[in-house]
């Protein structure tokens, strides 16, 4: 697993402040949800107080003559430019979409044709009302030369009705696609009919792929308030069919209906709030009055791109549905046309804004005479949200980023006392498991510098422990001095008193054992001695190849039968040390390579001149040093030595001596197996640079 | 004419062993238990050998008090710790403050006697240095066995008893390396290489005291020491 400091983890951790603007993001969609319903509540509001204001001005609600159904009024938009007239409907954009459709009742089906119908926009620009009348029609008959009658080919039809005049029929029929000239039909005397035709309506014929289009122009003197249309429709055959936008018979015309003046004017004397927009509307959903626009200005701050994002800004270049709407037709329109207020949410087509419209009944008495709709898109909302958020989100980074470095500067103190208990404990403790320095126990009073502090004290014991170790093999020595003098005098004092025979036999047991007991006595107090000897310890420098030399040469003497081999820089190797002290070590080292000896295997006794050190191995094959004991071998008391029958005690001193020498000369003393596991070398590396230690 | 040595010493089994063991030898023995007893004695008559343990006790020190005081009390009096100490230090501050020599309790009884009649010979020799029997000479060094002195350039060299013995073995076949169990044996004490190497050391000492050019004591590693 890799290692990760607590530095990292902390960090780390610190991610999870991260699900601070994650709340506060949750917590905006709440808001955003009471905004909404409160956004909601105050457009009902507004629409009902309008209603209220317009309440029984049942006047307004009506087209001039009053005399006709509101349904059958024909919208007149308020073109704000004149139309060309030439059968394209192109400059009629944005109008086209609030097509009235007439539908004809009763055509004749068995002729394959499917009944005539119409769709008609109406609009007025200066002197002039326009007029598009887009038919549906499979079959285009035109008329002949000389026969104009309406019911012989496809004709459209207007009953104009001036001020205080009667109706008149105008037809507009052509022999082709092309500019068509409005004509009435005059009866002659003899009952024939001739075409008189009206100059000052203009109109341009265009086929369609389904029929095609009429776009008209009168002058708004022959009109007056109202205005009929009627389709008639030849078909192959002798089928004919009509359609009206009133009653094609009587030629009766329709209301044309216009914003009305009074009420645009009562609206916007309201008041009302940039980005909202109030519709009236008459009993029929067509518009009467609006007022107000949906864009607002936005303030727009600098917003970071990530926050756009996540939340896309406001649009204010949506499109708009209703725009020069004549008609609405919206659920809560219709809502509100049965009497009950209500509201409801939409999309602008292009999916950009989201749309409020609340409607209200108007009244008068217990008439339902219209609406009001007042529309408001959410983009004030969600612009209130976006600054929300952005300031959210910039004030829990800049949190993030101050509890972060606050936490890695904690984590770093708090990873350098950590490591810095770990150096000490570290190092307090040497390879061989001696205590050689204590940690200063720190004064913190956290979990630390309690740790440090029972550390420190652990040591202590520890190194108590050890002392008590070291120093127990001179304690008992000392302690079994008296005794042994004791039994040692009165063994002599009977020697004295000339025993008997077989008594004498038992006196010399006794002495052979006292004799033993002595050489263990003195063993155990071998290492302290040599402790506390150190300080008296003289350095001189002496060729240690020589001294090596010389003390092989004396185990050579002191082991007849055993084979030594012995390697040596051939130059002098002047070392600065005790050189008794060094032959001991030798002798130590030697005594032990003879013990764990495979039998008439020669021990090796090498001296290698280094750059800055001298080394010096003694190599036995034989039995192999179990890995763990390594560097144990070295302690007081430690012995791998089985028992055996030489009669020759073993403390496990010997190595820990050696080790004490080593150490005093600056040296480093370790044991390794041979690579090929034949045996063990122990190896001492003696410095050659810097005086030995003069004390400890 | 019937020498009187005093034992101090508060192991009674000890003392006891040792004062048969010497009373055996034809010396006169008083004995000690504690320090206070043995200096009142001491103030009324001095013996003529002291044996002192250096702890008595709960005094761990004591023997090295009584040691200063016997000295002030007489400079001549023959002084030998016997302690179960066995450490250089001890060693050294024992012989520091005078004493003749110092042993280990580990030695035979027979080596302690040895020691005694060394010392009083010495004593004698002291008393009467005229009369000069058997020397010894090798090279600048003169060596009367009997008395226990040693002369270096015609000075003596104010050796204890195991330091003159040591020398005395080392000079005996000239030439030849003498291990430390020889010199062992030969100063009559049973104890380690170590201490025999820290006897060695105080032996040049001693020597260069004397004669700041001393370095006939070899030192042949692995081996012993020999005499040049």
């Amino acid at each position: 697993m890799p290692r990760i400091s607590i530095r990292v983890k902390l960090v780390l951790l610190s991610v999870a402040m991260l699900s601070i603007p994650y709340v506060g993001f949750q917590y905006l969609r709440e808001t955003e949800r009471y905004l909404q319903s409160s956004l909601e509540d105050s457009l009902l509001a507004v629409a009902g107080a309008l209603a209220v204001s317009l309440q029984n001005q049942s006047t307004l609600f009506r087209s001039s003559s009053g005399e006709h159904a509101a349904s059958d009024s024909l919208f007149v938009h308020a073109l704000s430019y004149p139309i060309h007239v030439d059968g394209y409907t192109d400059d009629w954009n944005g109008y086209m979409e609030w097509f009235d459709r007439f539908e004809g009742v009763g055509s004749t089906i068995d002729s394959g044709d499917v009944g005539a119908s119409f769709d008609l926009v109406v609009g007025e620009h200066g002197q002039y009302l326009y007029l598009v009348v887009s038919v549906s029609d499979q079959n285009r008959i035109y008329q002949r030369a000389g026969s104009f009658a309406p019911e012989n080919a496809d004709t459209v039809e207007l009953v104009l009705r001036g001020e205080n005049e009667a109706p008149r029929r105008v037809y507009l029929g052509t022999a082709g696609p092309g500019p068509v000239t409005a004509y009435t039909i005059v009866e002659n005397w003899d009952f024939s009919t001739a075409r008189h035709p009206v100059t000052n309506i203009v109109g341009e014929w265009r086929e369609t792929e389904d029929g095609y289009v009429v776009e008209i122009r009168v002058p708004l003197i022959l009109v007056g308030s109202e205005i009929g249309v009627a389709v008639h429709d030849r078909d192959v055959g002798s089928d004919h069919s009509s359609v009206s936008t009133g009653d094609a018979q009587n030629a009766t015309a329709n209301n044309l209906l216009r914003t009305s003046a009074l009420l645009q004017q009562m609206i916007e004397r309201v008041g009302l709030k940039k980005g909202r927009r109030v519709w009236v509307i008459n009993r029929g959903g067509q518009v009467l009055a609006s007022g107000g626009t949906l864009a607002s200005e936005v303030k727009r701050g600098a917003i970071n791109f990530l926050y756009t994002w996540i939340l896309p800004a406001a649009n204010e270049s949506f499109e708009d549905d209703l725009k020069s709407a004549s008609r609405l037709r919206g659920e809560e329109v219709l809502r509100a046309l049965t009497g009950q207020s209500s509201t409801r949410w939409r999309s602008s087509p292009d999916e950009r804004a989201v749309i409020v419209s609340a409607a209200h009944p108007v009244h008068a008495g217990n008439e339902l005479i219209g609406a009001i709709v007042v529309e408001e898109t959410t983009n004030s909302i969600q612009t209130l949200q976006r600054d929300a958020m952005a300031a959210l989100f910039n004030k829990s980074i800049a949190v993030f980023i101050g509890i972060s470095f606050v936490l890695l500067i904690y984590a770093s103190r708090l990873s350098y006392r950590i490591a810095k208990l770990r150096d000490q404990a570290e190092s307090a403790i040497d390879p061989h498991g001696r205590v050689v320095g204590l940690i200063s126990g720190s004064s913190a009073s956290d979990e630390i510098g309690d740790l440090s502090r029972s550390y420190s004290e652990i040591l202590q014991r520890l190194t108590d422990y050890n002392a008590y170790l070291e120093s127990m093999a001179s304690k008992l020595s000392h302690e079994l001095r008296t005794p042994l003098a004791v039994v040692s005098s009165s063994l002599e004092n009977l020697d004295d008193l000339k025993l008997h025979h077989d008594q004498e036999r038992y006196l010399e047991r006794a002495r052979e054992g006292m004799q033993r007991l002595h050489n263990l006595v003195s063993r155990l107090s071998e290492a302290s001695r040599l402790e506390q000897s150190v300080s008296n310890v003289e350095f001189e420098e002496f060729d240690l190849a020589e001294l090596i030399e010389g003390c092989v040469d004396g185990y050579r003497q002191a082991y007849p039968h055993q084979r030594f081999d012995v390697s040596r820089p051939p130059e002098i190797c002047p070392f600065v040390g005790s050189g008794d002290l060094i032959a001991q070590l030798l002798d130590k080292l030697v005594d032990n390579a003879i013990a764990f000896r495979r039998p008439d295997t020669p021990i090796e006794v090498s001296l290698l001149d280094r750059p800055d050190r001298f080394e010096l191995c003694v190599t036995n094959q034989g039995e192999f040093l179990p890995e763990a004991m390594q560097k144990q071998i070295f302690n007081s008391m430690v012995s791998l030595r089985s028992d055996r029958a030489d009669g020759e005690p073993h403390l496990g001193l010997g190595l820990f001596i050696a080790r004490l020498i080593a150490e005093m000369h600056h040296g480093r003393i370790s044991a390794e197996n041979l690579e090929d596991g034949a045996g063990v070398v122990f190896r001492i590396l003696l410095p050659r640079s810097g005086l030995p230690a003069l004390s400890r | 004419m019937t020498r009187t040595v005093a034992i101090v010493e508060d192991d009674a089994p000890i003392r006891d062993n040792y004062a048969d063991a010497l009373r055996r030898q034809g010396y006169r023995v008083l004995t000690f238990a504690n320090r206070d007893d043995a200096m009142a004695a001491f103030r009324t008559r001095l013996p003529d050998l002291v044996l002192l343990d250096i702890a008595l006790h709960d005094e761990i020190d004591a023997g090295f008090e009584m040691c200063r005081e016997l000295r002030s009390l007489c400079s001549k009096l023959p002084i030998i710790f016997l302690t179960a100490r066995d450490s250089d230090y001890d060693a050294i501050a024992g012989l520091r403050l005078g004493a003749d020599d110092y042993l280990t309790k580990d030695v035979s009884l027979p080596h302690i006697s040895a020691r005694i009649s060394a010392l009083f010979r010495r004593v004698e020799a002291l008393r009467d240095p005229t009369d000069r029997t058997i020397e010894r000479t090798c090279g600048d060094l003169a060596i009367d066995p009997d008395r226990v002195v040693a002369r270096w350039k015609d000075e003596m060299v104010d050796l204890t008893l195991t330091e003159f013995w040591i020398v005395n073995a080392l000079t005996k076949n000239l030439g030849h390396v003498k291990t430390r169990e020889q010199l062992m044996q030969a100063a009559n004490v049973v104890v380690d290489d170590t201490t025999v190497t820290s006897h060695i050391k105080r032996i040049r000492k001693k020597f260069k005291i004397v004669d700041a050019g001393f370095n006939c004591i070899e030192t042949v590693y692995g081996m012993g020491y020999r005499w040049t």
